[in-house]
């Protein structure tokens, strides 16, 4: 901020008053418009098509959802399985994203964009990869077969195993690239700092590299968790009926029974329910890190 | 002893662990390729014999080409136009210090936030509406709002790294602003928009569950693979999906070439 003689130019406000504007705001209005028209009408159609019953406002189609009987279990185990999604994700992948943020920046490009590659390709081709792998006569049954290890091939597919795994497979790029970027935002020198003090690598790394990345990963577990909830391709493919998601709970409200309604109320439930376990998440994170005293650590 | 361990597991563990995970991510995609030449009409693991068949009966199918003309469309108008419009906004966006910027940037995440059966259900709700159902431009719209706060992060990333000074200057050399864009600024990101516009291309030719809702007997790609994989899962979907990887990864690879190559010549 010292150096007096280039400020005047190039400082943030002081030729604000006098600069000729570069864009003006309309540039925002067409994407304003895409915006409300594709996307705030139609998840508005979907609140207003919940609350509609046989005859005006009614909170019919919410107690069908969230009444005692199949949507409910379905609601709960799409819960509990994109819970344990969010977990894993974060657990397998924090290793690699801490491996990422210690490489130099030169091969770490590099590796990043492998690991991110996965991201671009379709959905519907990663999943019918694990086909090729977990199928009855796929890699891993012919691997088994072929060392002796068992007689006849195992079913993987069509079990929560397989969902386990292939929903971990999907959202695991996301959940690195997350925690990667917060941890290439932590002063390396800290950690230098405690091995001069006498700290041990390990006590360095729990005491300030954890805390310090621990931000990061529960943004990456939320948004991990709030995709998995949406989820339809994968436990389609790869999962028993046991496995029905909501998401495949509305497609079928939709397309076989047409009940609209009910996969309305259905779609809102998923939404709330996201948002509420997101937000308790949160609250719990910053009570909880105000109480060891990392809280606005930067 | 604790240190070393620590120490150790730093050096040789962690690289091992990467590898693993790598593994996880690409093996099966890199599986699915050896399947599309097997000769077996069910998928069986190693594949047997050799044989091209697979893509012969894609490429002599008037529905799997129908499906991927029809995708090839729907992406090629989304991503111009969520081209377009992100790059409009970000040029407001980057504006730090904006309070429109301010207010915006998160309102745009939405579509990343909301899952995408949300919006496929409430896009189903609208185009039955306003009659829209299967129209191909429709689903081009929705897919360009999914591709946006991509565009817009990208770009406006782009344009906090170059900054405006020269376009400013350009200004003040009496240039306006439509030319100071064109001429000055544009050149400057071109990269950025060109890989935010191939993203955004490949953002909607593999989306599937949103087309799945609206798009009816007009079958897209991923439909005519879902349909596929659900009930006969033919060879033929190993080679389609052999064809996907393959140009996704040369696209990913070269777009990274051309931001990386313009930093580069920046730097």
């Amino acid at each position: 901020m010292s150096d007096g003689v280039a400020m005047p130019r190039d400082g943030k406000g002081a030729a604000r008053g006098r600069r000729a504007p570069l864009s003006s705001l309309w540039l925002l209005a067409p994407a304003a418009v895409l915006f409300l028209f594709v996307f705030i009408l139609p998840v508005g159609e979907v609140a207003l098509w919940s609350v509609q019953g046989e005859a005006g406002l009614s909170a019919e189609n919410y107690e069908a959802a969230l009444g005692a009987g199949p949507y409910r279990t379905i609601l709960f185990g799409t819960l509990q399985l994109s819970f344990g999604v969010a977990c894993a994700c974060i657990l397998v992948g924090y290793p690699a994203a801490y491996f990422l943020a210690s490489r130099p920046p030169r091969n770490r490009t590099l590796l990043l964009l492998l690991i991110l590659t996965p991201l671009w390709v379709s959905v519907l081709v990663r999943t019918f990869g694990w086909i090729v792998v977990l199928g009855r006569e796929g890699l891993v049954n012919s691997m088994l077969i072929g060392i002796g290890a068992v007689d006849g091939p195992l079913q993987m597919l069509y079990t929560r195993g397989a969902v386990y795994v292939a929903m971990v497979q999907v959202l695991l790029p996301v959940a690195i690239l997350v925690m990667f970027s917060t941890m290439t935002t932590i002063n390396r020198s800290l950690l230098m700092a405690s091995r001069i003090l006498g700290a041990s690598p390990w006590r360095g790394f729990v005491h300030i590299f954890l805390p310090l990345s621990a931000g990061g990963a529960v943004n990456a577990w939320m948004l991990t968790f709030v995709l998995a909830l949406g989820f339809f391709i994968t436990p389609a493919l790869v999962g028993g009926p046991k496995e029905t998601m909501i998401a495949n709970l509305i497609a079928t409200q939709i397309t076989l029974t047409l009940d609209w309604g009910l996969g309305s109320a259905l779609g809102m439930v998923l939404v709330v329910a996201g948002f509420a376990v997101v937000g308790a998440i949160a609250l719990l994170f910053r009570r909880v890190t105000g109480l060891s005293g990392h809280g606005g650590s930067r | 002893m604790k240190r070393s361990l620590w120490e150790k597991s730093g050096r040789y563990l962690l690289p091992v662990y990467f590898v693993g995970v790598l593994l996880y991510l690409l093996l099966p995609l890199l599986l699915v390729i050896p399947m599309s030449i097997s000769e077996t009409r069910y998928l069986k693991f190693p594949p047997q014999g050799f044989t091209f068949r697979w893509y012969q009966e894609f490429f002599a199918s008037a529905g799997w080409i129908d499906a991927t003309l029809r995708s090839l469309l729907i992406a090629a108008a989304s991503a111009a136009l969520a081209t377009a419009i992100g790059t409009a906004a970000a040029l407001v966006l980057s504006r730090e210090g904006s309070k429109a910027a301010r207010a915006a940037g998160p309102v745009f995440l939405g579509p990343q936030v909301v899952p995408v059966i949300i919006l496929a259900l409430g896009t189903l709700l609208v185009f039955s509406r306003f009659g829209l159902y299967g129209s191909l431009w429709g689903v081009a719209l929705v897919h360009a709002v999914l591709a946006l706060p991509f565009v817009t992060t990208t770009v406006s990333g782009a344009l906090r790294q170059t900054g405006d000074t020269l376009a400013r200057a350009a200004r003040v050399l009496g240039a306006r602003p439509h030319e100071a864009f064109w001429h000055v600024t544009l050149p400057t990101i071109r990269p950025a928009v060109i890989s935010a516009g191939v993203f955004a291309f490949f953002i909607s030719f593999d989306e599937l569950v949103i087309a799945l809702f609206v798009m009816g007997q007009n079958e897209t790609l991923p439909m005519r693979i879902w349909a596929d994989m659900r009930h006969d899962l033919t060879p033929v979907v190993a080679a389609v999906a052999t064809l996907l990887i393959v140009v996704t990864f040369a696209a990913v690879f070269m777009s990274d070439l051309i931001q990386r190559r313009a930093q580069r010549r920046a730097g």
